[in-house]
């Protein structure tokens, strides 16, 4: 009960009363169910049952949660009301807010109005006073209006001032030309001044010493003499000081005047001039400055940065190049060997056939000499080598003259029917005319290659040589020169040593052997052996399998008709597959020639050129390639195609017999005349004239590259070489002459090494990396902050002598 | 693994003895714990002396006979290394070491020339034509870099007693050995990689691998009066088998996704993201096309003597380790051994299937007769100090050996420096006299910028024990042009050579320390170009100001003004002030 009372004393709304009776009564009614329920109080009988006063209970609750649902919906109304009153009155209280502020404002306007210092009071007008007396019609107006009037009176009258000072300032720049003027004048006065003294003193002293001398005349005193011309230069001088302090003053009174009438430049006056002590102190300064540098500083440069050049014989050099030092000539010399004739009537042959060579012959350069075989040499003289010997015989039942040359040696035979022999009076006959007609075609090659030789070097631009050369030109029928062409570009530049790399190569297995090395002494041998005195050579050889065509290169096509693989020859420049095939040039010095035995797969064979048939074919200055079809196996082998694992050296001799012939084409030797001795003769007479020109090429080449390149270093190597170079180019120019070509050749090659290697002169290639440019660019930085003064210091020296020469030279005549 | 490369060299020098031009080639598998797969490709081609002097080349490469000939090189080791052979996990070396070099590229060769300077020209001459042969920047071998070991190699050919052999030594430790060196390395041999086992070489696996070594060695070989000239190719590769089975296409390593993951499902926090990895018992499964991507391409004709003793792949594993090779092949075992052998059948490519197996038997691998480590210690761009360490794992056998090392000339150790410390088994240090430990030194101490500093010690360490040496050393300042553009990345000292005598062998055992890279001060390489323009600046400044003084005339500002004023110029601005006047003047007056 106390509690309840306790919740009626917080409880005070009405409203809420009901729901506390309620509640109350609930309690109550829940308590008595309660000990009804008690199991330890006995139930009395005439108790309600526990299900009425539950029921009771149960509507009694429900009056219960109505009655507070009823207080919860009051409670929710009245705070929907007090929160609509509150904002009214936030509404009221910020309107209220707003105008304290307009207020506030209002209040710091009026004030900052109230305070505004305006700038009419701060002029600094005249007084009120000074106005008034001024302007007495102002006494009654207003303070405004006063204002306002005295504003305007400041205003007219500042106007008024300036005007004066705009006229005073024009009077001042007048003023100012007018000084420069006077100033101008003064100048050209002082200088007629010191004219006049000068010439007054000369004068004065001239007179004075005249008088002296007079008196020298008279009284004989030395020391006397001595004291009074020493007084007498003293008056003088006294005199000229005179004059100057007269004339200072008077240029003092110009400054006076000066200060008077611009207060300006009163500051400015000219310093004392220099004295000549000072003068000379700089002048030695600079030129003891531009001494060091020019003798101490530009000598030690020059030497640490100069570049040492041997001297080389340009001109000489030059003249080999251009063909004026030598013009090669080729006399060959025949033999006759005639057995069967008596020497008289030899003579005469060989002076009839000798006329008709040098009829038919039009080439200066080439031209061949007879001479008989039992002929003496000449003491002193070194003799000639033999091109060819002739050897005359006799032979019955023959109408007319037969030749045949022999392949393995030079001799030319001929026989000719006894009747022929010339009388000794003819001047010609028919056997000489035979002989000599046999001679020129058998030269006929050689001679059109070193016409063309000749023709495509420099020497061929030598003025006087045109003329026979076209000639000999227009005489080469154009096949042969064609082929001579074609010749000389695929053979192989000339070298002292050649590497010939024999290389069998097969895409599959097989073969993987070779008889090389009987092989090579049967075919490759012998030609190395004949060629020995024009290059040395090396032979190697390899064997490499699986070498397959490389992947761009087009592959073989089958041709129907004749059942073999074909290979276009556009495409055979793309045969060699040069990223994989280990063809790499053998190491040391000289060129590699390669000649490549290709056995095509089993599959892929035979294996032919399309256009022509061939199997084997030359790739200019390279090496030759041979394909050697193996032999298709007999019809009743059954096995699957295979190559055999061996090659014989039956098998391998089409292939080295024309490795041969493209090793002596490479080489560049004719393809005329049969016998090989006579072709290598040939060879050396046409190495010898190549050499030689390329040597001499190649000086020019170094003469000009020299003139034109005047920054690289030329090591004294390079002159030992070009002299060597040029003694050897002219002995092989002698030898040439005198027909000794195997000296010749000797000569041109050890010309042709040196000339290379001037040319190719390690430390003359290495100076183009560091250009002078840069250098100048690091130390700019020094150059320019020391150059600048010394320079300008220098000009201004050499300004000052020329002025003070000018000035002489222009006081001398005045 | 010794006895077995033991075995193949017995076999080729009976091979030998027939002395004919020939070629042989086989590979060894091996596979090694615990994922790895050994393979040694050999290559041996032969050819007689007198077709060899008069250059007729047959299986020989013409290319390297050549080399050979012009640089009269009577015999030549070459090889290429990459990577560590790790012989705590992996055993003793293929070989016993004696194909392979130190990281990088090894050079060695006996050159017959009449005195040393001939043989050093010549020596230039060789490593500047097989620079040019092998793409590798062999010509670099330089004075400085060229040693003549006394006692750490042997020739292994047979020479005539009246050639003045001199023995050189280079190596470049920092070479990356790579694909442009197998290919011409495939180039020398007569099947070109397209037959037989060299077909399986391949860049792109070769030197995917853990270890590769390449050698080269070419050397005469006499029996009684004829002599042949063998060269010995070489290609030792460890495979990592998981890497190399991972596709060609997909060559990024990715997680394994996790069902695929063997877990130890019995931890107690296994769990879904929780993964113990449980141990690989069976052996893992290969075959020759999954590791190397191609299966060999039928076998080289040129192999002498095909079929009955002639087994060109064989497998080194135990014999109840099941391999199944592909049908046509014959396969022999080796009984008591743990050799197997195939021949290679000429018709089809041969491969070769290795499953996964559960197996209890491991081929036992032979424990290396000696450890070796070599650190650079100490601290500080002026000194430091080296460090090498010899692990005798034998409990009773001491080991003698030589310790070869050559030291680039900028690295100046202080011999006198040298200590020794013996730990044994226990752990207890001990400082040792030197003398206890090295039993012989050969000392060539370098000259600056001509040659290097060579040390050969020979040593002998206590069984169980490990040695430690220490010496101090000093970097060398080099000029600025001596600095190579990587200059911050240190410079390479070449791997130390040990060379074990090994007395049942009769042949040395080889073992190479790894590389070393060895910081030195390195300036600013811009500093000249500074100290130019900085210096001239300075001096320009100087002289400037000393000429400026003695040359001047000094006046008084006023004196200056008025001069001034009568030259041109002062007269010009006199002009001009008076002329804005003038124009200020009118101006105001409009105002």
């Amino acid at each position: 009960m106390a509690a309840t009372t306790a919740i009626r004393d917080i409880v005070s709304d009405p409203s809420l009363l009901p729901v506390l009776d309620s509640a109350a009564e609930t309690r109550d009614l829940c308590q008595k169910l309660l000990s009804l329920l008690d199991p330890s109080i006995t139930p009395d009988q005439n108790a309600e049952s526990p299900q009425t006063v539950q029921k009771h209970l149960f509507a009694l609750l429900a009056q219960l949660r109505g009655q507070s649902r009823d207080a919860i919906f009051r409670v929710r109304d009245t705070k929907q009301r007090t929160a609509e009153a509150r904002q009214e009155i936030d509404r009221l209280h910020l309107q209220l807010q707003n105008l304290y502020y307009e207020q506030r404002h209002l209040t710091g306007e009026i004030a900052a109005c109230e305070s505004y210092d305006h700038k009419y009071r701060s002029l600094p007008l005249i007084p009120l006073e000074e106005f008034l007396e001024l302007h007495p019609e102002h006494r009654e107006s207003s303070e405004h209006e006063l204002m306002e009037a005295r504003i305007n009176h400041e205003h007219a009258e500042r106007e008024k001032l300036e005007q004066a000072r705009q006229e005073l300032l024009k009077r001042k720049q007048a003023l100012i030309t007018e000084n420069n003027k006077r100033k101008d004048d003064l100048a050209s006065l002082d200088q007629d001044l010191e004219r006049f003294i000068d010439v007054r003193l000369l004068q004065s002293l001239f007179r004075r010493f005249s008088k002296r001398n007079t008196s020298i005349d008279r009284i004989d005193g030395v020391g006397w003499f001595h004291s009074t011309t020493s007084s007498g230069f003293g008056t003088s001088l006294v005199c000229i000081k005179y004059a100057l302090s007269i004339m200072s003053e008077k240029h003092e009174d110009q400054g006076v005047s000066q200060t008077l009438m611009t207060p300006k430049t009163s500051a400015s006056s000219l310093p004392p001039p220099e004295k000549p002590s000072a003068i000379q102190t700089r002048f030695r300064v600079v030129a003891a400055f531009w001494a060091v540098i020019l003798f101490l500083g530009f000598p030690i440069w020059w030497k640490t940065t100069s570049i040492y050049r041997a001297e080389l014989p340009l001109e000489e050099m030059l003249n080999w190049a251009g063909g004026k030092s030598c013009r090669p000539v080729f006399p060959v010399e025949i033999r006759f060997d005639t057995p069967s004739l008596p020497e008289v009537e030899a003579q005469q042959l060989l002076r009839t056939t000798q006329h008709t060579l040098d009829d038919l012959n039009d080439f200066s350069a080439h031209h061949l000499r007879l001479k008989l075989a039992d002929e003496e040499v000449q003491e002193g003289l070194e003799k000639a080598d033999t091109a060819l010997t002739v050897r005359l015989l006799a032979k019955d039942g023959l109408t007319s003259p037969l030749s045949e040359l022999q392949p393995d040696t030079t001799m030319l035979e001929i026989f000719y029917p006894p009747s022929q022999i010339p009388p000794p009076s003819s001047s010609n006959s028919p056997l000489s005319s035979f002989i000599a007609g046999e001679l020129q075609r058998l030269f006929a090659e050689e001679k059109a290659t070193v016409a063309h030789i000749l023709s495509n070097n420099a020497i061929g631009t030598h003025a006087s040589s045109p003329p026979p050369q076209n000639s000999q030109a227009q005489q080469i029928s154009p096949q042969l020169a064609e082929s001579i062409t074609k010749r000389l570009r695929r053979s192989m530049k000339y070298a002292e040593t050649y590497h010939l790399t024999f290389s069998l190569f097969t895409p599959g297995p097989a073969p993987s052997s070779w008889d090389i090395e009987s092989t090579v002494q049967d075919y490759i041998s012998p030609v190395v052996q004949a060629l020995s005195p024009i290059s040395n050579f090396t032979i190697d050889t390899q064997v490499q399998l699986y070498a397959t065509f490389s992947p761009t290169a087009p592959a073989p096509e089958y041709d129907e008709t004749q059942s073999v693989w074909t290979l276009k020859e556009e495409n055979l420049s793309a045969f060699i597959n040069a990223a994989e095939w280990p063809l790499n040039p053998s190491i040391g010095t000289g060129p590699t020639i390669n000649f490549i035995l290709y056995v095509p797969a089993p599959s892929q064979s035979p294996l032919v050129v399309k256009e022509s048939r061939a199997t084997s074919w030359i790739i200019p200055q390279w090496g030759g390639v041979f394909i050697l079809n193996p032999l298709p196996p007999t019809t009743q082998d059954t096995t699957p195609l295979s190559n055999p694992s061996h090659l014989t050296r039956d098998a391998l001799r089409p292939a080295f017999l024309t490795f041969s012939h493209q090793l002596l084409s490479l080489l560049g030797t004719p393809s005329t005349p049969v016998s090989l001795p006579f072709r290598l003769q040939t060879l050396i007479r046409i190495r010898a004239a190549t050499l030689l020109l390329s040597a001499s090429s190649t000086m020019g080449s170094l003469a000009r590259l020299t003139e034109s390149l005047p920054s690289i270093p030329i090591p004294a190597t390079v002159a030992s070489s070009v002299s060597i170079t040029l003694s050897h180019l002219s002995s092989s120019c002698e030898s040439l002459r005198n027909g000794r070509f195997q000296d010749a050749l000797a000569s041109a090659r050890v010309a042709e090494t040196e000339a290379e290697r001037s040319f190719f002169e390690k430390s003359m290639v290495g100076q183009v990396y560091f250009p002078d440019e840069h250098k100048v660019a690091v130390y700019l930085p020094l150059l320019g902050p020391i150059g600048v003064p010394l320079i300008l210091g220098l000009l201004k020296e050499i300004k000052r002598i020329v002025a003070g020469w000018k000035g002489r030279k222009s006081a001398a005549p005045a | 693994m010794t006895t077995f490369f033991l075995l193949v060299l017995v076999f080729f020098s009976l091979s030998a003895g027939s002395l004919a031009s020939n070629y042989h080639e086989n590979l060894h598998l091996q596979p090694l714990p615990p994922s790895s797969l050994l393979a040694s490709f050999n290559f041996k081609s032969n050819t007689t002396r007198a077709s060899f002097d008069r250059q007729h080349f047959q299986y020989f490469p013409r290319a390297l006979g050549q080399i050979l000939q012009h640089a009269n090189t009577q015999e030549l080791h070459l090889r290429f290394t990459t990577g560590r052979w790790d012989s705590e996990s992996w055993g003793s070396r293929p070989w016993d070491g004696a194909k392979e070099g130190g990281t990088g590229v090894e050079l060695w060769a006996w050159i017959d020339a009449a005195d040393d300077e001939a043989a050093f020209s010549k020596w230039i001459t060789l490593t500047q034509s097989l620079s040019g042969l092998f793409c590798a920047s062999l010509n670099f071998i330089d004075s400085t870099k060229t040693t003549r070991p006394v006692t750490s190699f042997e020739p292994a050919g047979d020479h005539l007693p009246s050639e003045n052999l001199h023995l050189l030594h280079g190596a470049l430790p920092g070479e990356v050995v790579c694909t442009e060196n197998l290919t011409p390395f495939l180039k020398l041999l007569p099947c070109k990689g397209k037959a037989g086992v060299a077909s399986l070489l391949d860049g792109h696996k070769l030197f995917d691998a853990s270890w590769q070594s390449m050698s080269i060695d070419v050397r005469p070989v006499c029996a009684e009066s004829e002599c042949l000239m063998q060269i010995d190719q070489t290609v030792d590769i460890v495979l990592d088998i998981d890497r190399s089975k991972r596709q060609r296409d997909n060559p990024i390593p990715r997680p394994v996704s996790p069902d695929k993951l063997v877990c130890d499902t019995s931890k107690s926090y296994h769990a879904r993201d929780t993964c113990y990895p449980r141990e690989q018992k069976a052996e893992k499964g290969w075959s020759i096309t999954e590791l190397f991507g191609r299966s060999i391409s039928g076998p080289c004709p040129l192999v002498d003597g095909q079929g009955a003793n002639e087994e060109t792949v064989c497998l080194h594993v135990p014999q109840e380790r099941e391999a199944h090779p592909i049908p046509d092949s014959v396969e022999t075992k080796v009984t008591g051994d743990f050799t197997r052998c195939f021949t290679l059948p000429s018709s089809t490519p041969f491969d070769l299937t290795v499953p996964e197996q559960d197996i209890d038997t491991k081929v036992p691998l032979e424990e290396p007769v000696l450890h070796a480590e070599r650190s650079i210690v100490g601290h500080g761009q002026e000194r430091g100090g080296m460090r090498i360490i010899f692990d005798n794992p034998s409990p009773n056998k001491a080991v003698d050996f030589i310790y070869f090392e050559s030291l680039p000339w900028f690295l100046r150790p202080y011999i006198h420096t040298l200590q020794a410390t013996i730990t044994g088994r226990d752990g207890i240090r001990r400082q040792a006299p030197t003398s206890e430990i090295i039993k012989e030194t050969f000392y060539r101490p370098g000259i600056d910028r001509e040659r290097g500093t060579q040390l050969e010690l020979g040593l002998s360490v206590p069984p169980a024990s490990r040695v430690t040496l220490n010496y101090d050393f000093e970097k060398a300042i080099l000029r600025y042009t001596e600095y190579p553009p990587d200059a911050n990345r240190g410079f390479n000292v070449a791997p130390a050579v040990i060379k074990v005598a090994s007395p049942q062998a009769g042949r040395p055992i080889y073992l190479r320390t790894t590389s070393l890279l060895l910081p030195l001060p390195t300036p600013d390489f811009s500093m000249p170009y500074n100290v130019i323009i900085l210096t001239s600046t300075v001096i320009a400044l100087a002289f400037g100001s000393i000429f400026n003084l003695l040359v001047r005339r000094f006046v008084t500002a006023e004196e200056a003004s008025a001069l001034r004023a009568q030259t041109l110029k002062g007269r010009l601005a006199g002009r001009i002030v008076a002329l804005r006047d003038r124009i200020r003047g009118k101006g105001s007056k409009v105002e």
